[in-house]
């Protein structure tokens, strides 16, 4: 079962990590470089991307960061409809548009470079990408869809298979539905005042 | 020209919070102000790390509140100190405010825009 890590508490009071590494999920990486400019004046958001970034910056410079294929696919998708829903000022994205776009529209093209400029960045600068053979099949059989998301399955399987690291920094809940045992890093109050309640708290012990 | 050195200015080379992003754009604004030739440099020497929200609210701000284009900004003020994966973030974050002001313009309720399309 996860056992919860307060993430703000760990690195405001300089705990340790009780892994050597730590798996990122995307709505981390998205509240961190925050790609579309969100966080401008709402107040919650500048909060979040302002801890993700504090949290992370401390992290990386001690453990080992890794993220896998699947985050970036999800990422990747995020980038690419808000791109054009921004651009367009639309609620629907239109993929053939979009291709329109990307091929014919010069102010498009010079923004989109950069968002996918930025894109490469985190995931090769940042982040170490877990890749691992797996057995397809057994990766779809295993998957739970009525408690989890596909995309939290794949990363998910990726920490147990990686064997040693089973540390996942995510605000999503579903993780925390999860039987298996390992580690789960949190900025979300909400998993942590349940974990509290379920004495699923983990309290990092000594100090750097 | 006019130079301000960040960590200084904000006595911490950790650049993450947006009040002091609002802190060095009143600097900016303040330096573009002065009667003084060429740009203003801005010196991030020494930082540590810097947040998206700093970085809009230092010079996303110039686009939205003084109507500043992104010609405008390389004309008047010139980066250094920065390794080139955070000026990336910076130049973007600059167009990022221009399609915000674009919303803005437009008469675009710009915080229920991005709170239904950018939630994840």
């Amino acid at each position: 079962m996860a056992q919860v890590i307060d993430a703000l508490d760990l690195v405001n009071n300089q705990k340790r990590l009780p892994t050597e590494a730590f798996f990122v999920d995307t709505n981390i990486i998205i509240n961190y470089k925050d790609p579309f400019g969100s966080s401008y004046k709402d107040k919650r958001i500048e909060k979040l991307n302002e801890d993700t970034t504090k949290v992370l910056e401390h992290l990386k410079s001690l453990y080992k960061a890794y993220t896998t294929l699947s985050v970036s696919q999800e990422y990747y998708k995020y980038i690419h409809t808000n791109s054009y829903k921004l651009y367009k000022q639309t609620k629907e994205f239109r993929l053939y548009d979009f291709k329109k776009l990307r091929e014919t529209d010069i102010s498009f093209m010079n923004i989109w470079e950069k968002y996918l400029k930025q894109f490469k960045t985190v995931f090769t600068k940042n982040f170490k990408i877990i890749d691992k053979e797996f057995n397809g099949e057994d990766i779809i059989i295993e998957f739970k869809g009525s408690l989890v998301d596909f995309g939290d399955h794949l990363l998910f399987y990726t920490m147990k298979y990686e064997g040693v690291n089973k540390c996942i920094f995510s605000n999503d809940s579903d993780f925390y539905s999860y039987t298996d045992d390992f580690f789960l890093l949190t900025l979300n109050k909400k998993i942590i005042n349940l974990a509290k309640q379920d004495k699923k708290i983990y309290h990092p012990s000594k100090k750097h | 020209m006019k130079n301000i050195i960040v960590v200084n200015l904000l006595k911490s080379p950790v650049l993450l919070s947006a009040e002091k992003g609002e802190l060095l754009f009143e600097a900016i604004k303040k330096a573009l102000k002065s009667k003084t030739k060429g740009k203003v440099i801005i010196d991030f020497e020494g930082y540590r790390f810097i947040s998206s929200t700093f970085l809009n609210n230092a010079f996303g701000q110039l686009c939205i509140d003084l109507n500043f284009s992104e010609k405008d900004i390389k004309d008047k003020i010139e980066i250094s100190g920065l390794n080139s994966d955070d000026e990336d973030d910076l130049e973007l974050a600059i167009s990022n405010a221009q399609l915000r002001k674009r919303l803005i313009e437009d008469n675009i309720n710009v915080q229920e825009f991005y709170a239904s399309f950018m939630n994840y």
